[in-house]
């Protein structure tokens, strides 16, 4: 390293790094962290490349490689196929399924991006940073940028999109990230250009919350009028959105005005589909360039086919088998333990995914967090799973019924369970619903109960949850005593103490730290099992150059060219 | 007596005008009867449906409070009979409301649909009708042996393959091993008429081969009953040569109830066809009635099943109509 | 009201009743000598002895998971495996019997149904006519599938519900079929003579005109099985009919068709589509056969 770096990296950790970026640094510096680890958190806490740079050096690391920017060919219009369609309309903080947040994804941008290895980096805010007790996030906009109705981004813009996002009574679907994190008064202009969140509770990964992972985030103009989306262009990305026709298709224009330059595509033509051999065709037959998310399952065709490639980005997105705990059968943790004994993951992995998923370990600490415990992985183990059936006095086994609906493998992943589960007795029915009746009837939420609906009252199911940066969510909403969706009715006074001193953790080590003890109560009691964490696929036609796969599912364009 | 006789004889033939007059007018009502019992039908149909429309639009996460405010914004709260009238009464002076999901007006989504799909029918029609006379009229004259067979075999295997399957066949084959047909049926949007045709081809030759048989087989059944019948007998020994008698009387009434069979299956080639539209992407009225079933989206489901009701009852009317201008026998009978 | 008439039945002239028995016993001898129906039987009766032998003969367990996922038709397993490494063959064998459960009950409760409501409007006439006739119509403007969906939607997925539904669809047209053939019937001399008798209606209708139409009832019922199956494979295929992890034919088609886009694992599609079309044909060859001998 040479004397001007080590004198600047000096200066930084003197004068502007904080407690938390510091110790960061240490941490690495010390041999606890490896090298992906520090340049993602890094980026978590807004460390610039430079400094990261130097950091590197200094640990005689090889520096950052900055990706040479081939020139990209300018021209032409992208034709994706987006699957399924958005079911309702775009105002951006409602968005709660995958038709939505590509279409206004593709025109919408954020205070920053979670990259597909998990790094984030600025977009429209261009630094960011904490007070040392992670309550005060303060975030640095970039200036200039214009949104598409010609109005210049201020910080009145940014505060005015928060609250309504975070605001209970806005109808955001934002909320399982934000709730308990953060309030509307909370939200605050600075000055022109900054603006500070203030917490209500201490929270070290808050930069991912406002990131691409929570797709509601797109930063809207402060005079936003609400079903507004599709009829004007009002963002603040590379692409307009022009015309939309629910259940068909949208059609987007190049923005002149971005802030990032001239993006290569001249536009983007969205056609939806509801089925998943229909998009594939397409594909295959040239009538699309681009699939948003693609399933083992359905684009075996892909894989090996000369002209499209498969991209993939690992992320968290898993099928979480809750098992109700406060009623019989599965009230004993011996019997759910059980239930997960019989699982061959490795065979499932296979099966379901061919490989491309990471195995899970009944928690929801996803390989892919920084802040995960590797325990040992729990495998097939029958006759463990018949010692524990027999001491909980099962070991004639029982009936029950699985419930689920008809998505993705789903279906499959049920008969999987009903057929594991025979070898300990266990005769398991099932009910596969449409998604509308699954997730019908009413959710009244604790202390009252979870109302009536299927997903969160029934003995055991299976149900998708969305990936997301952090593992907080599935600890505070699905784990957690109140929990609003905590279909297992889980109640365990020492794992919520547990999983709160994690979410309020800064550092890296403290955050293992707790991250293990929560995974070995969840290991034992067992209130779910997470049978995989499987990697988001997306598939391009060879012509597409500069696409990466989102772990959210998203479809990022502002550089993709074709070639 | 006798010219009491003839006066008795003269009174009863109406002249032909009146006749048809009376006729339509009388289906004509009878149609809108329907459609009245149609549209209650449906009504009560929708509402029978499980889940919540407030619940479904804005999904599983949000607050009981919002979805029952959601509800009442949009009167679902309301007794069974208001929402019926406030339905139907906007029907029909052509307002067809707001679909509830989406929250655009109702006919801007189904107008396109319906059109695509009438598209989609008129060829599947164009192709399917003169293959199938032709095939069922050619096992006919050679009843009983080898064309026939072949004929009648190949039209009960291919109706007797489920239609996603053929469909699916026809894609993989045609669309993506060959690349001679697009695999999805929507044509980019300003594409000639012909473009049009070519991206229809594949669904049409799928729905032909469900059709074809069936078509077809009433064809050469009826066919066959003119061919025995004593008029055609009667042709022959007047001295008129095969070709005469098979054109003017044989085909003529051959037609009808080919003419009677399709109007029948209009319903199905316009709002029965939900499987090719998801295999095929298009956006056809089946599809948009289906996905408003599954999100109780009331307004689009009730306006939707009235459309295609509507096109059926035209369709039959037609038909009919037809029906009794060719058959001098029926027409009489049939104004009872 | 439609005066369209089906081809298929062609009205005949009742024959006094001491003769009909011997018709009757003339009329299976002449469907045992017609190719038609022997070989529609025998494909049909291939299937329900499958049905009842269901997974109890099967080579393979048809549940059972344990071979390895997608091979190829081969020795071990002759039809190959699907995606989660169940025998192809077996489930095929197997599957036979899912549809034999719902697929004839629905049919004997429209052709039930039909029948007796064909008989009302056509035997009475006038205003009963009209009235049922118009409500016919109604329900025959909607797409089956439409109608079908919204009911089980409505009602939940199960085998009953399937049953009930395609049953309560099926209903109009088969009445309509009646009503056509009654309307023929009714004129004739037997029944003006019954009426004279001073036989109540229900007699004449089911005692006397009944036996008379049980021809196109017959012919009727075989096609309405066909369309019946087809039903049931179209609902299965969208997601409402049978459940997983049952062996039905559309399940297993509906579950495996999207491999057939890289065309390598078609044996998990073909084999359950032909299976659903062999029996389809073998129950269009009976009711040929049936209409070839009734038109005599």
């Amino acid at each position: 390293m040479d004397r001007e770096t080590r004198r600047r990296l000096e200066h930084y950790r003197r004068d502007t790094a904080g407690d938390v970026e510091n110790t960061l640094i240490d941490e690495f510096l010390d041999g606890e962290m490896d090298r992906s680890d520090f340049l993602r958190r890094g980026s978590v806490f807004g460390l610039s490349l430079t400094t990261l740079g130097a950091v590197l050096a200094a640990a005689g690391e090889v520096p950052v490689a900055f990706a040479r920017s081939t020139a990209a060919k300018v021209g032409g219009r992208l034709r994706v196929g987006c699957i399924p369609p958005p079911a309702h309309g775009l105002d951006p903080h409602t968005y709660a399924d995958t038709g939505s947040l590509v279409t206004g994804n593709i025109a919408g941008e954020m205070l920053n991006r979670t990259t597909d290895t998990g790094k984030l980096v600025p977009e429209l805010a261009v630094s960011w940073k904490s007070n040392p007790q992670a309550t005060v996030w303060t975030f640095n906009l970039r200036q200039g940028v214009k949104f598409q109705n010609g109005q210049e981004m201020t910080a009145d813009d940014v505060v005015a999109t928060f609250k309504r996002l975070v605001d209970p009574n806005s109808g955001s679907q934002a909320l399982s990230a934000y709730k308990g994190v953060i309030s509307p008064a909370g939200v605050q202009k600075v000055d022109a250009h900054t603006v500070a969140f203030h917490l209500d509770a201490p929270t070290g990964g808050f930069p991912y919350l406002t990131s691409s992972t929570t797709y509601q985030a797109i930063i809207l103009p402060a005079n936003y009028q609400l079903g507004t989306f599709e009829k004007t262009p009002q963002c603040t990305g590379a692409f307009k959105l022009v015309s939309y026709t629910p259940g068909v298709g949208a059609t987007y224009e190049r923005f002149d005005g971005w802030w990032g330059g001239k993006a290569p595509l001249d536009g983007v033509d969205l056609k939806y589909f509801s089925d998943d051999a229909a998009v594939v065709s397409a594909l295959l037959g040239n009538q699309i360039d681009l699939i948003n998310e693609v399933h083992v399952s359905t684009g075996r065709a892909l894989f090996n086919n000369p002209n499209v490639q498969v991209i993939s980005a690992k992320g968290a997105t898993h099928r979480l088998v809750p098992m109700l705990t406060d009623a019989p059968p599965f009230n004993d943790w011996r019997v759910r333990q059980a239930v997960a004994l019989t699982l061959d993951r490795v065979a499932i992995r296979q099966r379901l995914f061919s490989g491309f998923a990471s195995l899970g370990n009944d928690t929801p600490f996803a390989p892919v967090f920084a802040s995960s415990v590797a325990l040992p992985q729990r495998h097939k183990d029958i006759a463990k799973a018949k010692q524990l059936m027999a001491a909980a006095g099962k070991s004639s086994g029982f009936s029950t019924q699985l419930t689920t609906y008809k998505a993705f493998e789903l279906p499959a992943l049920a008969q999987i369970i009903q057929s594991s589960v025979k070898a300990i007795g266990i005769k398991m029915g099932l009910r596969i619903l449409t998604s509308t009746a699954y997730y019908a009837g009413s959710q009244l939420g604790p202390p009252k109960g979870w109302g009536t609906t299927p997903w969160l009252n029934t003995p055991i199911n299976i149900t998708d949850w969305g990936g997301r940066a952090i593992p907080n969510v599935y600890l505070t909403s699905s784990l957690e005593t109140k929990g609003v969706w905590n279909a297992s009715h889980y109640s365990n006074k020492k794992f919520d103490k547990v999983a709160k001193s994690y979410i309020a953790a800064i550092s890296l080590k403290d955050q293992r730290k707790y991250a293990k003890l929560c995974e070995l109560i969840l290991q034992h009691d067992t209130p779910a099992i997470y049978p995989y964490f499987y990697y988001q696929l997306g598939g391009v036609s060879k012509k597409v150059k500069g696409y990466h796969a989102d772990p959210q599912g998203q479809v990022y364009l502002s550089h993709v060219s074709l070639a | 007596m006798a010219g009491l006789l003839r006066r008795r004889a003269a009174a009863r033939p109406l002249p032909r005008r009146t006749n048809i007059a009376r006729f339509l007018l009388k289906r004509f009502a009878l149609a809108l009867v329907t459609l009245f019992l149609l549209s209650v039908i449906v009504f009560a149909a929708a509402q029978l449906l499980p889940g919540n429309v407030g619940r479904n639009v804005l999904g599983p996460f949000a607050s009981q409070q919002d979805v029952d405010t959601y509800n009442k914004l949009h009167g679902l709260d309301k007794p069974m009979l208001s929402q019926y009238w406030g339905w139907i009464s906007h029907f029909v002076r052509g307002d067809l409301g707001k679909s509830l999901q989406y929250d655009v007006s109702v006919g801007s989504l189904l107008g396109p649909a319906l059109g695509n799909s009438l598209k989609l029918a008129a060829l599947a029609f164009v192709l399917v009708v003169p293959i199938s006379i032709l095939g069922g009229t050619i096992a006919a004259l050679r009843r009983g042996r080898v064309t026939d067979r072949a004929i009648t075999i190949t039209g009960l295997s291919l109706t007797s393959i489920p239609e996603f399957v053929t469909a699916i066949v026809l894609i993989v084959v045609f669309g993506v091993a060959l690349k001679w047909l697009p695999v999805n049926a929507t044509a980019p949007p300003g594409a000639g008429f012909f473009t049009q045709i070519k991206f229809l081809l594949l669904p049409s030759f799928a729905l032909v081969a469900v059709l074809f048989g069936y078509i077809a087989r009433i064809t050469r059944a009826s066919v066959i009953e003119a061919v025995d019948a004593d008029y055609t007998r009667t042709a022959y020994l007047k001295g008129l040569g095969p070709r005469q008698v098979l054109g003017k009387h044989v085909l003529r009434n051959s037609l009808l109830p080919t003419i009677a069979v399709v109007a029948t299956q209009t319903g199905y080639l316009i709002g029965g066809l939900l499987v090719i539209e998801k295999l095929f992407n298009y956006n056809g009225i089946g599809q948009r009635i289906y996905t408003a079933a599954e999100n109780k989206d009331f307004t689009l489901l009730q306006s939707g099943v009235l459309i295609v009701g509507l096109v059926y009852l035209a369709a039959t009317l037609i038909a009919d109509l037809l029906y009794s201008l060719l058959n001098p026998r029926i027409r009489f009978a049939g104004a009872e | 009201m439609s005066t369209t008439v089906d081809p298929a039945l062609v009205p005949q002239a009742a024959p006094p009743p001491s003769e009909s028995r011997i018709a009757r016993r003339e009329t299976l001898v002449q469907l045992l000598r017609s190719p038609t129906f022997i070989i529609g039987t025998l494909i049909v009766g291939w299937w329900v002895f499958w049905a009842i032998a269901g997974s109890s003969l099967t080579p393979h367990d048809p549940l059972d998971q344990s071979a390895g996922q997608l091979l190829r038709p081969s020795h071990g397993h002759w039809l190959g495996t699907d995606s989660l490494g169940r025998d192809v063959l077996s489930r095929v064998l197997a599957g036979a019997s899912d549809t034999f459960k719902v697929a004839p009950l629905a049919m004997l409760l429209g052709v039930g149904g039909g029948t007796v409501i064909g008989l009302i409007a056509g035997y009475f006439r006038g205003v009963v006519d009209e009235g049922i006739s118009l409500v016919i119509n109604s329900i025959l403007a909607l797409p089956v599938i439409v109608i079908s969906v919204v009911a089980i939607t409505a009602i939940g997925s199960s085998n009953a519900t399937l049953i009930v539904v395609i049953g309560v669809v099926f209903t109009p047209i088969v009445a309509r079929t009646v009503r056509a053939a009654v309307l023929a019937e009714r004129d004739l001399e037997y029944v003006a003579a019954a009426r004279l008798r001073g036989e109540h209606a229900p007699y004449v209708m089911f005692v006397e005109i009944l036996p008379n139409v049980m021809g196109p009832i017959i012919v009727e019922a075989t096609v309405r099985l066909g369309y019946a199956i087809f039903a049931v494979a179209g609902l299965t295929f969208l997601g409402f009919g049978v459940q997983p992890p049952s062996p039905d034919w559309s399940l297993q088609i509906a579950d495996n068709y999207q491999l057939l886009n890289s065309g390598t694992y078609w044996w998990t599609v073909l084999f359950p589509a032909l299976a659903i079309a062999t029996l389809i044909v073998g129950v269009n060859l009976i009711a040929d056969g049936l209409q070839q001998v009734f038109d005599r």
